[in-house]
């Protein structure tokens, strides 16, 4: 079965890009990995080892979970693929979610994992890395990944069954970066491929193997959120937003889960991210991140959410209604800005408690960005985004438009100079200009789901 | 009501609809029997304004390839599949319509006793038995009092009571002077209610059929003939 579950979603992909768009993405990865790798040496000069690890190991980890539990939680409500059928089908559902866990785990290795080690084997002429050491750094970014990939599918049935536990799961899971981070609990990858210790090896494979069998135990026999009456709260959500489509958007958001699904992808890395800024801020010894470059960065992140916006609904039924894709695609624009206002308004404040004056800009530097990539994210992607990353059209787009100006803005918050505020202006000013042209362009590109 | 001329459609380098011709009067209810991709959902999302097509294409005066949100304004559409919102209950679902079509909040109350929904009102739409999720996407369709209906296997998963129930409906629907397209599999379904069936075969219309006495035997003869 595991066969046709990778073709599905090699289909899915290469039915919205084309096939050979599937091998560009890997493409990119095994570009950067093998320049960076070929300053190596330079990056370690300023980024103790044990630092660089532990955040590589730790981002690898997180971002394992991320796609897990996006594809768990958001994704399996897609109609018509063989995890939604599987009721059909000679199969059980705990096998069907464990082929979509392997399905997966395949997946992100072929496309991220692989392309890495290939970018280090590539760079040995060019740095002092050996094939021994790539391959056992390769080692502990695998186990990093797939105790992500299981912790998502473990927390995959927790959240079906009792919504209060996997806030509690989220809670531990949050305190445990936070204790990694200060060094207070190992995080075994990471003791590994520091320690070259067989013993962290092995309590490496320990949790994977613990959350894969509780997530194949608990999987449900069906798949169905709890059916209870609800009254009509639309109505309520009208009188607040005027608006009935924002309305309904919002709805749909608060009854699926989307402020709490989005923390794991959106607010975990953020607040991992600060942490390792202070970090960096105190091996340098200088405060070059500061609440400006930090807002810039904060807003990077938030792209995330639009993504989780857009799996919330099936579109068919709104190809009925005298409506516009386009018209779906602003709703999720505004109800996103009310989202990350909601969860990083709070965090910029706390950025500038000690630097008040900085809190205007700070604001203004975080919503000029979001605005920015929100738009051009909502331009190239339209209402579906989930192939995003597999087209290279999109990606080279995308990277070349929103990496040079994110970029500006974070360097040109370094220092207070004329050059750097002058640079700071011109950038923002570019990144309005095409914001409003994205804006209009939105309503003339996307005419049909 | 209706009229297509010489009417294209790709998808790729497949092409499903075929210089069509179709000419549907107001009042008819039209019927467009045809097996599995033979061009029929294609044809209604032309006409419907959900996909493009190239051609000549005017439903109710209007032209769906330049106005396709106009159409869906006086139209009424019941799509193939029964496809409903994830989080909205049935009352929510209808007074978002009614909202998005500028009607009054009385006409959500009148569509659900209308169609028998006032037991599912607080039910979330995904929950519901695929023929209830049929019977609100039909309540959707006429909630607006459209001039034109649109219907893609309206039947399919619905049980005879009900089926017999909407079948009366769309029959009184059309003695006001309104007009029904209609695709179907259901030969028996078509000699009931429409006026007229159109066959469509590979993309074209074979035959329009006027006498449905003999529908069943004359669409095996037009179909094996063409």
């Amino acid at each position: 079965m595991l066969k046709y579950y990778l073709i599905e979603e090699y289909r899915k992909h290469a039915s919205i890009a084309k096939k050979y768009s599937l091998i560009v993405f890997p493409i990119y990865i095994i570009f950067f990995v093998a320049i960076g790798a070929s300053f190596i040496n330079d990056i370690l000069l300023i980024f103790p080892y044990q630092q660089f690890i532990l955040l590589t190991m730790l981002s690898t980890f997180i971002y394992g979970f991320g796609v897990s539990s996006f594809e768990f939680l958001g994704r399996v409500n897609e109609r018509g693929t063989l995890v939604t059928l599987t009721f059909i089908l000679p199969l059980k559902m705990k096998k069907s979610y464990f082929y979509l866990y392997l399905r997966d785990a395949i997946y992100y290795t072929l496309f991220f994992i692989l392309p890495t080690m290939i970018g280090l084997i590539l760079s040995i002429p060019f740095s002092t890395l050996n094939l021994l050491q790539i391959l056992t750094f390769s080692l502990s970014l695998i186990i990093s990944m797939f105790i992500g990939y299981s912790l998502g599918y473990f927390s995959f049935p927790i959240w079906y069954g009792n919504r209060k536990t996997y806030y509690l799961l989220i809670t531990i899971l949050l305190i445990y970066i936070i204790l990694v981070i200060f060094s207070i609990l190992p995080f075994p990858p990471a003791e590994f491929q520091i320690e070259k210790d067989p013993i962290s090896l092995l309590f490496s494979f320990l949790p994977i193997i613990l959350f894969l069998l509780l997530a194949y135990i608990l999987t449900p026999r069906e798949i169905r959120d709890v059916s209870k009456e609800k009254e009509n709260s639309l109505k309520k959500y009208k009188r607040i937003f005027k608006d009935i489509l924002l309305s309904k958007e919002m709805e749909d958001v608060i009854r699926g889960g989307i402020i709490v699904k989005s923390l794991f992808t959106y607010f975990l890395p953020m607040l991992l991210l600060f942490i390792f800024i202070k970090i960096i801020n105190m091996s340098i010894g200088k405060e070059v991140y500061n609440p400006l470059s930090l807002s810039v960065m904060l807003s990077i992140f938030s792209a995330v959410i639009y993504s989780w916006l857009t799996i919330m609904e099936d579109f068919e039924y709104m190809q009925t209604l005298p409506l516009r894709a386009s018209d779906v695609v602003l709703v999720h624009i505004k109800a996103y800005f009310i989202i990350i206002t909601i969860i990083s308004l709070p965090i910029i404040i706390l950025l500038n408690l000690q630097t008040p004056s900085l809190l205007p800009f700070s604001m203004a530097l975080f919503y000029l960005n979001s605005t920015y990539l929100l738009f051009l994210t909502a331009y190239i992607a339209g209402p579906k985004i989930t192939s995003l990353l597999f087209n290279p059209g999109i990606i080279l787009r995308f990277s070349l438009y929103s990496i040079v100006p994110g970029m500006i803005l974070v360097i040109g918050t370094f220092e207070k100079s004329i050059y750097s505020i002058t640079a700071v202006i011109l950038t923002a000013t570019f990144m309005l200009l095409v914001s409003y042209i994205n804006f209009r362009r939105i309503k003339k590109k996307w005419i049909y789901f | 009501m209706i009229i297509v001329k010489n009417l294209n459609k790709w998808y790729g380098s497949n092409q499903v609809l075929k210089d069509l011709n179709l000419k549907v009067d107001r009042g008819e209810i039209f019927g467009l029997l045809g097996p599995n991709g033979a061009g029929k959902t294609t044809l209604i999302k032309i006409l419907t304004g959900q996909t493009e097509g190239q051609g000549y294409v005017r439903v109710g005066g209007i032209d769906p390839l330049k106005e396709p949100i106009k159409v869906r304004e006086i139209a009424g559409i019941v799509p193939e599949s029964e496809s409903v919102p994830n989080y909205l209950t049935v009352e929510e679902y209808l007074y978002f319509i009614a909202e998005l079509r500028n009607l009054e909040e009385k006409s959500v109350e009148r569509a659900l006793k209308k169609f028998s929904l006032v037991e599912y009102r607080k039910n979330v739409c995904r929950d519901l038995s695929k023929g209830t999720k049929q019977r609100l996407m039909i309540t959707a369709a006429f909630i607006h009092k459209p001039k034109i209906l649109f219907l893609d296997e309206p039947f399919i998963n619905l049980d005879p009571l009900y089926q017999k129930s909407v079948r009366e409906e769309i029959l009184k629907y059309a003695s006001e002077g309104n007009t029904v397209f209609m695709a179907t599999h259901i030969i028996e379904m078509a000699k009931k209610m429409c006026t007229r069936v159109g066959i469509i075969k590979d993309g074209r219309i074979i035959a329009v059929l006027e006498d449905l006495k003999n529908l069943e035997e004359e669409f095996l003869r037009e179909f094996e003939n063409a």
